[in-house]
């Protein structure tokens, strides 16, 4: 894998993000992604560890008094915090589109299908109402809804949860842009659907050559579409590396749940069975010192308690954050080498 | 799927007779609410017929305190007016009569009582229709200000003068005008609907009109404009906290448009449904209004009805006021319908 | 009920709540109080007529044009505005439950026939039929409070009704049903408990309601000539209005403030009793 030597800057690059709420222990801390042109991303981890929220922080759309307090975020190499609204507002759309979870809540009821997405033409591109309306009903086609002419004066209601989906993913690729953001895009979604979306959004990041940022919990979702995984616990990132590397050969305790805890059990024929990980992920203001998985982790050692061990990068960019990192040859942690 | 949602949009394409669209669902569903409003009426003017009953005497005994009468003619008056038959007869006949719109006579104005209303219809229509409306703008205008600047101190300056004009009942905020813009300050006429005896014509007629009633409208207004200020404020509040207000700023569009454009419409929707129970409840208020402000109104009239017992004149006025609310919330029903496409028909 | 202490704790906490339970104590500590205060009851005429506010000690908010003491018919005005307040809400809080719960309970035909009837009732403009049924039977407290109740019952009605469809189909009324209790014992203590928040909320807008509607009549001159209420001192103030405006505008501060403070124990209720609804942006 040598995604790394590419001249080109990646279109997504966060480095050692923090995001808080006022002066309350941080939420997201120490986490750092790349997503690059034509590459698929996984971000996992279990609910409440701050995986939407990171998302959220790169669209400049985290809600409240949720602000982000440290790190950097690069869109395309440009540093985006700090952009003023105007310009953050272009970026949106333009560079970035996301598609959130719940496809029966996300779109504005009392609005048809083809306005909605003609608004978001219309904001971006300088063009007639009508060549908006040709962008919508090509948009629909590309995302491969049938009827589109008549799709596009429908109301969301009027649709099935899969259609909505497909008509939030026409939306978010309607400019164009180089970053696709899915925030569990089929978790609300039948399992016949689930299927159909997936392969929308792969097929549609091959043709576009997006670079896709799938956020979820499903390990299987990760292995079908995404070139890298991204394994994010307690507000950072545990394990990175190519899927089948972090995968087939685990090596943070937490990942190595994860993956046994799933119902078909470990990926790797012969891997440990883990039942389940125990206890569940601390609050941000409970997380303890050292290695925040420590609590929760088979194999912590008095040194887990006191340091916070560094995301140590290893053999073709499979990193891991852990003081005895887990080695699948031997069934038992061993020290990394210093 | 499909063909039985067209119509709910408004461009269903079906071509056929008048009596299929009684069987779509948009059919049945205006059909249902026109035999509930039916049924509404029905109810009112039982209930009216009740109330002429209450009072002490009837029609004859009214007729025989302004007349001099025999005790002949006032019996023959009672079987000529089917006041001698059993109730039930009584009350359908009194319905009939009411479905034509024939009140009877209003011994007071010494003339039919449906002559009477007409009369006095337009100047409670005139404040009702411009309470309505201005109330529903300003009052939507304050709960925006409040919402776009939530937390903050225009919101809690906007919160606590909606919390007064809450607590201030109309005729007391039609006093207390009277005294400030009528007696201290001299500035707006305070009684009457337009200016006796100057022969105003054309435009002069309206402004004359307009500046009488601007104070009547005002204290109508008051209290609605913070109902609507109050909904209006959490109605935005929570609309903005909708996922489809994320995906619209997601889109990269101006917040000026994700909070006029995608979050306005639905928060207004529940503002619409406030408007059908305003125009009720200020046809109430008129008569306070009416009666402060002197003004020659439906409100009015009911009053002086209750003072001098004409029973025929009060139930009159009940009946067309209601029949007017019946309708208004008619056509609110059908209004909201075009702008809430979910609208559930069943 | 064991939470009614605690939530009249977290009331008296509520800061503009607690300004509303502390104006409504004066309130009701004034109609308490009048009587011994004022033993020669509101009508007399204790002083020189039309004595404006702030001349005579005696007298710190003036008389009226018949000589009686302004702050005297304040006090016994309370009295009229609380009775009439809380009896016309007791009386609609009844027959609203009542039609609400068999209404949303049995559904159906019955369901049908009593919204009909309770939009009649919110159909016909609720002032006119209340000077309508005043004016008919004749003006005393009694018939008062029944021409307020008669149009103020429809909205709990509603609230009840709601409330009572929703909750009817959850799993604790279905056993309810299988173990064969009685319909009447599962809406009135199985479903009522479990709908009481939005009741008492409304409850005071209900009471604030009524006590306008009392003052509104009296301003009429269509209250009880018996009593002295704060609608009757408006009704002498406004014929004098361009010189002793006091008389108006002292029952009208009156008054703003009796519903003032019932409107903002009302939302401090709201805020209490939905912990969950409660703003937080």
């Amino acid at each position: 894998m040598s995604l790394n030597t590419g001249s080109e800057p990646p279109i997504l690059q966060i480095d050692k993000l923090r995001i808080g709420q006022g002066t309350k222990a941080p939420i997201v801390e120490q986490m750092s992604l790349e997503v690059r042109r034509g590459e698929t991303v996984g971000l996992v981890g279990e609910s409440g560890c701050g995986k939407s929220l990171t998302a959220l922080s790169v669209m400049g759309l985290l809600a409240g008094n949720l602000k982000v307090v440290g790190g950097t975020i690069r869109l395309g190499g440009e540093e985006i915090q700090g952009l003023s609204q105007r310009k953050l507002r272009r970026l949106r759309g333009e560079k970035m589109g996301m598609i959130f979870q719940e496809p029966l809540t996300a779109l504005n009821p009392v609005m048809t299908i083809g306005a909605q997405i003609a608004e978001m033409v219309r904001a971006h591109r300088d063009v007639s109402r009508k060549a908006a309306h040709e962008r919508a009903l090509e948009l629909l086609r590309l995302v491969k809804i049938p009827d589109p002419e008549e799709r596009l004066g429908e109301y969301p209601h009027q649709m099935s949860g899969g259609m909505r989906q497909r008509v939030v993913i026409a939306m978010a690729i309607a400019c164009n842009p180089a970053l696709l953001i899915a925030d569990e895009p089929t978790t609300a979604l039948d399992v016949t659907v689930q299927a159909q979306i997936l392969e929308l959004l792969a097929s549609l990041q091959r043709e576009e050559n997006l670079g896709l940022l799938m956020i979820t919990h499903d390990l299987d979702v990760v292995r079908l579409v995404a070139d890298r995984i991204v394994v994010m616990y307690a507000g950072s990132v545990v394990e990175e590396g190519a899927v089948e590397a972090v995968l087939d050969n685990p090596r943070h305790p937490y990942t190595l749940g994860l993956i046994s805890a799933r119902p078909t059990g470990s990926f790797a024929a012969g891997a440990p069975r883990l039942a389940d990980i125990r206890g569940s992920v601390p609050a941000p203001e409970d997380r303890p010192a050292g290695c925040v998985f420590r609590d929760r982790c088979p194999y912590a050692q008095e040194v887990c308690a006191t340091t916070r061990p560094m995301l140590e990068t290893g053999q073709g960019g499979h990193a891991v954050r852990c003081h005895f990192p887990v080695d699948r040859q031997t069934d038992a942690p061993k020290e990394l080498a210093q | 799927m499909t063909q039985t949602s067209g119509p709910i949009t408004g461009n269903g394409t079906k071509k056929a007779g008048p009596f299929a669209a009684l069987s779509s669902p948009l059919g049945r569903y205006i059909l249902r609410r026109l035999v509930q409003a039916l049924l509404v009426m029905v109810l009112v003017m039982v209930g009216s017929f009740f109330l002429m009953k209450l009072a002490p005497g009837d029609f004859v005994d009214v007729l025989a305190g302004t007349r001099d009468l025999t005790a002949e003619q006032t019996a023959e008056l009672r079987a000529r007016y089917g006041l001698d038959q059993p109730l039930v007869i009584q009350l359908v006949r009194y319905m009939g009569l009411l479905a034509t719109f024939d009140f009877g006579y209003s011994p007071i104005n010494a003339a039919p009582v449906t002559d009477v209303i007409l009369a006095r219809l337009p100047v409670t229509a005139i404040l009702v229709v411009a309470s309505v409306s201005l109330s529903m703008v300003i009052g939507t205008l304050f709960g925006i200000a409040a919402a776009r600047n939530a937390g903050k101190p225009v919101d809690l300056g906007i919160s606590i003068f909606m919390l007064l004009l809450y607590a201030t009942p109309s005729f007391i905020v039609a006093i207390m005008l009277i005294l400030v813009f009528g007696l201290k300050l001299g500035l707006m006429p305070i009684a009457g609907y337009e200016s006796v005896g100057m022969g105003y014509t054309g435009w002069q007629h309206i402004w004359d009109v307009t500046r009488h009633l601007t104070l009547p409208v005002v204290a109508l207004c008051t209290f609605y404009i913070a109902i609507y200020g109050r909904i209006g404020r959490a109605s935005m509040l929570e609309v903005m906290r909708l996922d489809f207000v994320r995906t619209a700023r997601a889109k990269g569009i101006s917040e000026g448009r994700v909070f006029y454009v995608h979050a306005l419409r639905n928060a207004l929707l529940p503002l619409i449904t406030m408007a059908g129970l305003q125009v009720s409840s200020l046809v109430g208020g008129a008569v306070l209004i009416e009666t402060v402000f002197g003004l020659p109104g439906m409100g009015r009239t009911a009053y002086d009805a209750v003072l001098q017992r004409d029973t025929n004149l009060l139930l009159g006025v009940i009946f067309t006021s209601s029949l007017a609310v019946v309708t208004v919330n008619f056509v609110i029903d059908m209004l909201y319908m075009v702008l809430d496409p979910r609208v559930n028909l069943k | 009920m064991t939470g009614t202490f605690a939530h009249i704790r977290r009331l008296a906490r509520h800061p503009s709540g607690l300004f509303g339970l502390l104006l409504l104590a004066a309130i009701i500590l004034m109609s308490v109080s009048a009587g011994w205060i004022f033993p020669e009851g509101p009508w007399a005429m204790v002083g020189p007529t039309r004595l404006h506010p702030g001349v005579d000690p005696r007298f710190p908010l003036g008389t009226d044009t018949y000589g009686r003491d302004i702050v005297s018919a304040i006090f016994y005005g309370a009295r009229v505005s609380l009775f009439v307040g809380i009896a016309s809400a007791a009386i609609a809080l009844i027959v609203g439950i009542v039609v609400g719960a068999i209404a949303g309970y049995f559904g159906g035909k019955v369901d049908d026939a009593l919204m009909r009837l309770t939009d009649a009732f919110q159909t016909i403009p609720n002032f006119l039929l209340s000077i309508a049924i005043v004016g008919i039977i004749g003006a005393s407290l009694p018939t008062i409070t029944f021409a307020i109740s008669i149009v103020a019952w429809p909205i709990i009605a509603r609230l009840v009704r709601a409330d009572v469809l929703r909750l009817r189909t959850y799993d604790f009324v279905q056993s309810c049903k299988i173990i064969g209790m009685s319909d009447m014992r599962i809406v009135f203590q199985q479903i009522l408990p479990n709908c009481m928040a939005p009741i008492i909320v409304t409850t005071s807008v209900l009471v604030a309601n009524a006590i306008i509607v009392e003052a509104s009549l009296a301003f009429l001159g269509l209250g009880d000539p018996n009593v002295m209420s704060w609608g009757t001192l408006l009704n002498v103030g406004r014929q004098q209005l361009r010189t002793e405006a006091y008389i108006t505008i002292v029952p009208a501060v009156a008054l703003v403030l009796t519903v003032l403070a019932l409107n903002l124990i009302g939302d401090a209720l709201n805020d209490v009793l939905n912990p969950r609804l409660k703003e937080r942006t």
